[in-house]
Order: structure tokens, then C-alpha cells, then sequence
């Protein structure tokens, strides 16, 4: 009987792997429809359930699909906590990745050190929202929440003490240490397989596609915001490990640079729904992948089609997984942020 | 009591073994049991074994081929041993299940979405005592 998870068969010999291949989508299969026909409102904090480690993205693209099929224009404001959210969540989630990673690696200091770096950023979210991991800022027309000037510090103190040890995790990353050592060649995607099962995200960027839709196809203000897209050619877990490392820099940097642009005025307008039909389809850059969203309006009832991210990632874990030796299975599912310990997807092995 | 059956009731007094099974897509619970209790207090380890956990700790929506699988791992474990459910979609399902329901009592149900790490160490501290009866019978 099929469960609820994702699964990838393997077929290994000798504890080596032969052949990799995606089994079933689990529930991301139904999910795809999950939205259909639900209220508007309850449409967005049921997407942010979809996948609570990106919960924001996904709530925030079904109210940038909404809010263009409603015309509705957003406060400046509102625009600028949505993208201080989406920042600190890649942080959050990147964090996690890495820690995960080196954990599965063998070092369980930098785990330790990492996910404590992890927790201080999600109990300053938790301060500020009240939810550690889903904290639902988003509503149709704007943020449900506004960010006062101590809060607005509390960020910046917490972005720069992460910024600062995340100049300190880079030297287990470069250089000839033990994380490099046991990173170095194994779960690799090479580019042209990368560009052919359509890998997004840090995925993608580490395998040498420079395809960041922040500077791309720039929702919200990432065009007024200055960031390096980190791209590494190694496509393999220390290569991730580097993106990732060196995208949580550039969004402390960024998170920066919003807070001091942060706009003055309200975060939320009313709209209204027109009776007339509108399609939309958007797609923005989670801290996983691009996400996708077709929406199509009619008056109250909605239809609502979502593209996600795992769907090309787990293509590419099969990829990666070839060839590879049964000791990295777990390595490699940590270095894409489907961990073992999270329980995401379910591996099936059979010896030839 | 010899000195080692006391330090070996004083040391499983002590420690609580948690083997997490993540059974939903969602992620946001187990991110927060898998970053939560390893940095919390060193006495909530968690284990990938089932031969040495005390504890069943249960996030995301068990569904009929979950439970089936749950049973098997909760009927490897060890005697004594509990579940806790973390988070709404865990609690709501497994409370429907008839093969758990019976096994599940109202106090190991965290709540929340996600389910907060406090909550469930609070959950898990309220099983101490409990845990150190099966410390004194493991010496003993």
C-alpha cells in the first residue's frame, strides 16, 4: 500500500547503487489540486500547509496570484515584510540543510553550532510572529502584521550574529578539512543532467545553472535589492553545501538592506472579487526550488494548479543517487533537504 | 542494590531514547523535533533504532498504510514504552484509529502546528517518572 511520502526505488549490488528511480510522488501527487475549490482565504493558510518548511512562499505566491487576478495593488510596505520573510526563511532552511548535512557527515560539533544558529533566527521569528516554522504573515491585499522598530533591530542584531558565524563555518567548507574530505564527489549532478530534469533552486545554482528567478523574473523588489546569485560548478554536496552557505550571507545581507529601506504606510488594502474570470500564473524562488502557481478565478470559486519544487527535486536525487554507494544514501537526501531524521521520503532498495 | 545496578537505574533514570517517525509531507513538525530536541537538554536523545527507544514520537498524517507500519515499529520496541503524537495532523489521525487509539492517552497528544519543542519536552518530562520506574526494574 502506498504512503504518504514520496518514494525512491533503488536497485544496489554489493551496496553499491545501479539504478535509481522516482517510485511514487506520494501526497504531492493529490496535492497538486489541494487548493481547488476552497475559499480564498482558506485556500492561502491551506497553502502554507503544502510544505511547512517553505510555508511562506507558498502562501505568498497564491496572494501575488489572487492579488493580480483581483488587481490589487499592495502597499509598498507589505511588499518589503514579504520579502524580509522570504529571506529569512532561506536562511532558516538553508541552515537546517547545511547542519543536517554535516551531521550525516560525521561532524556533530558544526551540527550543534549550526542548528543552534538556526534556533536563535526561529525564536526571533517567533518573537516577531508568534510561529516558529509557519507563521502565516501573509493575507490577500498585504501582511497581517506590522514590524515596530524593535523589532526591526531584533532582526538586524540576529541577521549580523548569523552572518558573522557563517563567516566561521566557511573554513570547514573550503580547504582540505574533514567536511571536504567526506563531501568532496559524491552524490554528484552534473549540468547537462541538471538542465535536462529541470533542477531549481541551490539544486540547480550547484551543478553550474546560474538561474536565480530573484534576479530572472524579479517578484516584489528584489530588483531594488543588490545579492549575488552563488553558483558553484562541482554539483556535488560540498558544492551545495557552498551555495548554501553563501546564500544564507547574501540574505543576512539583504535582510539588511530591506530593514533600511523598510517604507512608511499601511501593509494590507480590502479588495473586492470581480465577478469577472482571471488566470494567473506565478512562479517565485523558495529556498528549495521554483514553486509554481496557476490560478484561475471565477467570481468565489477558484482553481487553483501548484507546481512544486520536489517534483524536480526528487528527479534529481535519483539522479545523484546513482552509482553512488548505500553509506551516502543519507548524505545525499540531506544535502537536498530531504534529511532521513525528517522522514520526507521513503527509500526502497533491492539487491540485483 | 550493587553499585552498578545503581548506576545503571540512575542512568536510565535519566535518559529518555525517542525514536521520531515522520509519517506527512509537510515537514514543518518533524524540522522542529530534529532541531528542537537535539539542542535542547542531552537526556532526549534520539534514536533511529527501535530496539532502544522508549519513546514513539509520531508527526504528520498517519494514514492506513502509516498505522500499519507504526504498529510493526511499536511492537519492536522494548516494554515499557509510550507514543506521543506531535502536532494537529498526528494527533487528529491517530486518534481516529482504532489500533491506536486505545494505546494513545489524552496526555500524549501535543498539539499545535507545528508542535512546539517546549510542549513536547513538557510532554515527555510529565513521563520522568515513569521512566525512572523502568530505570529501577531494568537494575532490579
Amino acid at each position: 500500500m502506498p504512503g504518504n511520502r514520496p518514494c525512491i526505488r533503488l536497485r544496489a549490488s554489493g551496496g553499491r547503487i545501479e539504478k535509481a528511480s522516482v517510485a511514487s510522488y506520494g501526497m504531492y501527487g493529490t496535492l497538486v489540486n489541494g487548493l481547488r475549490g476552497l475559499d480564498y482565504g482558506l485556500a492561502l493558510k491551506a497553502a502554507e500547509k503544502i510544505d511547512g518548511r517553505i510555508s511562506h512562499s507558498h502562501s505568498m505566491l497564491f496572494a501575488l496570484c489572487a492579488e493580480e487576478a483581483f488587481s490589487v495593488r499592495v502597499p509598498e510596505r507589505a511588499v518589503y515584510i514579504r520579502m524580509l520573510f522570504a529571506e529569512l526563511e532561506r536562511i532558516h532552511n538553508h541552515l537546517f540543510n547545511m547542519a543536517e548535512t554535516v551531521r550525516e557527515a560525521g561532524d556533530l560539533r558544526l551540527f550543534l553550532s549550526m542548528m543552534r544558529c538556526q534556533r536563535l533566527l526561529l525564536s526571533c521569528l517567533e518573537k516577531i510572529t508568534g510561529g516558529t516554522i509557519i507563521y502565516s504573515v501573509n493575507v490577500i491585499g498585504g501582511v497581517g502584521l506590522d514590524i515596530s522598530s524593535g523589532q526591526k533591530n531584533e532582526i538586524a542584531r540576529t541577521a549580523d550574529i548569523i552572518a558573522s558565524r557563517a563567516e566561521n563555518f566557511r573554513k570547514y567548507f573550503y580547504g582540505e578539512g574533514f567536511i571536504s574530505g567526506a563531501c568532496r564527489g559524491v552524490g554528484v549532478l552534473e549540468p547537462a543532467s541538471a538542465l535536462r530534469l529541470s533542477a531549481s533552486g541551490f539544486i540547480g545554482r550547484a551543478s553550474g545553472l546560474g538561474t536565480d528567478l530573484r534576479k530572472k523574473e524579479p517578484v516584489l523588489a528584489y530588483d531594488r535589492i543588490k545579492f549575488e546569485a552563488a553558483v558553484c560548478d562541482g554539483g556535488d554536496v560540498l558544492s551545495r553545501l557552498k551555495v548554501c552557505l553563501a546564500e544564507v550571507k547574501e540574505s543576512c545581507s539583504a535582510v539588511k538592506q530591506i530593514l533600511a529601506a523598510l517604507p512608511s504606510g499601511a501593509v494590507s488594502v480590502k479588495y473586492n472579487i470581480p465577478s469577472a474570470s482571471a488566470e494567473v500564473l506565478n512562479r517565485c524562488e523558495s529556498p528549495l526550488g521554483v514553486e509554481e502557481y496557476s490560478l484561475s478565478c471565477r467570481g468565489r470559486s477558484n482553481s487553483c494548479r501548484i507546481t512544486p519544487s520536489v517534483f524536480s527535486s526528487l528527479g534529481c536525487v535519483a539522479a545523484m543517487l546513482e552509482k553512488e554507494s548505500e553509506e551516502d544514501i543519507g548524505l545525499i537526501l540531506s544535502s537536498v533537504g530531504m534529511s532521513r531524521r525528517l522522514g520526507l521520503v521513503d527509500i526502497e532498495i533491492y539487491e540485483s | 542494590m550493587s553499585l552498578i545496578k545503581k548506576i545503571a537505574s540512575s542512568a536510565a533514570s535519566g535518559s529518555v531514547w525517542i525514536l521520531h517517525c515522520g509519517c506527512g509531507v509537510c515537514g514543518a513538525c518533524p524540522e522542529e523535533i530534529v532541531g528542537g530536541l537535539s539542542i535542547s537538554e542531552s537526556r532526549f536523545v534520539l534514536v533511529s533504532d527501535r530496539c532502544h527507544a522508549d519513546v514513539l514520537l509520531v508527526s504528520g498524517h498517519v494514514s492506513k498504510a502509516e498505522a500499519a507500519r507504526l504498529k510493526k515499529i511499536y511492537d519492536g520496541m522494548p516494554s515499557p514504552k509510550f507514543i506521543v503524537a506531535a502536532g494537529d495532523c498526528a494527533c487528529s489521525s491517530l486518534r481516529a484509529d482504532c489500533s491506536f487509539s486505545s494505546l494513545v492517552p489524552a496526555e500524549n497528544f501535543v498539539r499545535g502546528c507545528p508542535a512546539r519543542t517546549g510542549d513536547i519536552i513538557s510532554c515527555l518530562k510529565k513521563k520522568y517518572s515513569f521512566q525512572k520506574s523502568k530505570g529501577e526494574d531494568h537494575a532490579g
